[in-house]
């Protein structure tokens, strides 16, 4: 059974209210919705939004219709909750309060790699619009085509193909040689 | 723009953004969330309903003040819904205990 044949025999397992089946759907596809949610928002937006994408999984497994893949699907609904996240600022600053307390106890954010360049990514990321965030992100982070990002962002393919050249040149711009 | 430059673009994302590949504690943080979200809309349902059915033995019991009959239908329609509501709910709860 390919990737996304077992990806589809899972969803339609959680739709039968299968725990296993939404426990490994988790775990297949969590480490690509969060960093794609990490690229595009706040870091406790993100978590958030990766924790709401999952749950509505749980409760609209039946909306999937097999049009794309399952992780194109689920790409979908994140960029939709971390869009509809953006609009309620004072939540937001909530949620980013409670995301550092909780770190502050569980080491939520301890990652890998170097502290130095992730802050000079993230900066470099800051000079994007959101929706050139999402198109790199998806583009180059989640290795999608720009077929298959345009559909997660419900945007033509030729503005996907924009913002992600354009995007991709200010990272570079920004970040010089300084990733190579 | 090369090929290269994407892929070292890519991996520079993939590294710093990246959670890890197995994150159990995420899948935790998913499915506490889960039940809390359940039992809260379990909770505000049958709030909800016990409120609904008190109103409408009130409303019966308002109207029928000297009709026995218009009270007596009002008492088992409060009845009726909640019985709908927190019989499933006792079989439920019942079913839990049996399985721990």
């Amino acid at each position: 059974m390919t990737s996304d044949a077992e990806d589809v025999a899972l969803l339609e397992a959680v739709r039968g209210g299968s725990e296993r089946a939404f426990n490994l759907l988790i775990d297949r596809h969590q480490q690509a919705i969060r960093m794609f949610l990490r690229g595009v928002t706040t870091p406790a937006d993100a978590e958030d939004a990766a924790q709401e994408t999952f749950l509505a999984v749980w409760t609209q497994a039946k909306n999937f219709k097999g049009m794309s893949s399952v992780r194109s699907w689920l790409l979908s609904i994140a960029w939709r909750k971390a869009k509809g996240m953006q609009r309620w600022f004072f939540r937001s600053r909530k949620r980013e309060t409670a995301y550092y307390d909780e770190a502050a106890i569980t080491g939520m954010t301890a990652e890998s790699g170097d502290p130095a360049e992730r802050l000079a990514l993230n900066q470099a990321l800051a000079q994007l619009t959101t929706d050139q965030r999402a198109a790199v992100m998806l583009c180059l982070g989640c290795e999608l085509s720009h077929g298959e990002a345009a559909e997660v962002l419900e945007m033509p393919l030729g503005t996907v193909k924009s913002h992600v050249s354009r995007g991709r040149a200010r990272l570079r711009e920004f970040l010089g040689d300084s990733y190579e | 723009m090369s090929d290269d430059d994407d892929k070292q673009l890519s991996r520079l994302l993939q590294r710093n953004l990246a959670p890890p590949a197995r994150d159990p504690m995420f899948r935790i943080r998913v499915l506490e969330r889960r039940e809390r979200e359940q039992f809260v809309r379990r909770v505000t349902l049958l709030v909800g309903t016990g409120i609904a059915a008190a109103g409408v033995y009130a409303v019966a019991a308002t109207l029928g003040e000297t009709d026995r009959t218009v009270r007596g239908v009002g008492l088992c329609l409060a009845l009726a819904l909640g019985a709908a509501m927190y019989v499933p709910a006792l079989f439920q709860a019942m079913r839990g205990m049996g399985g721990k």
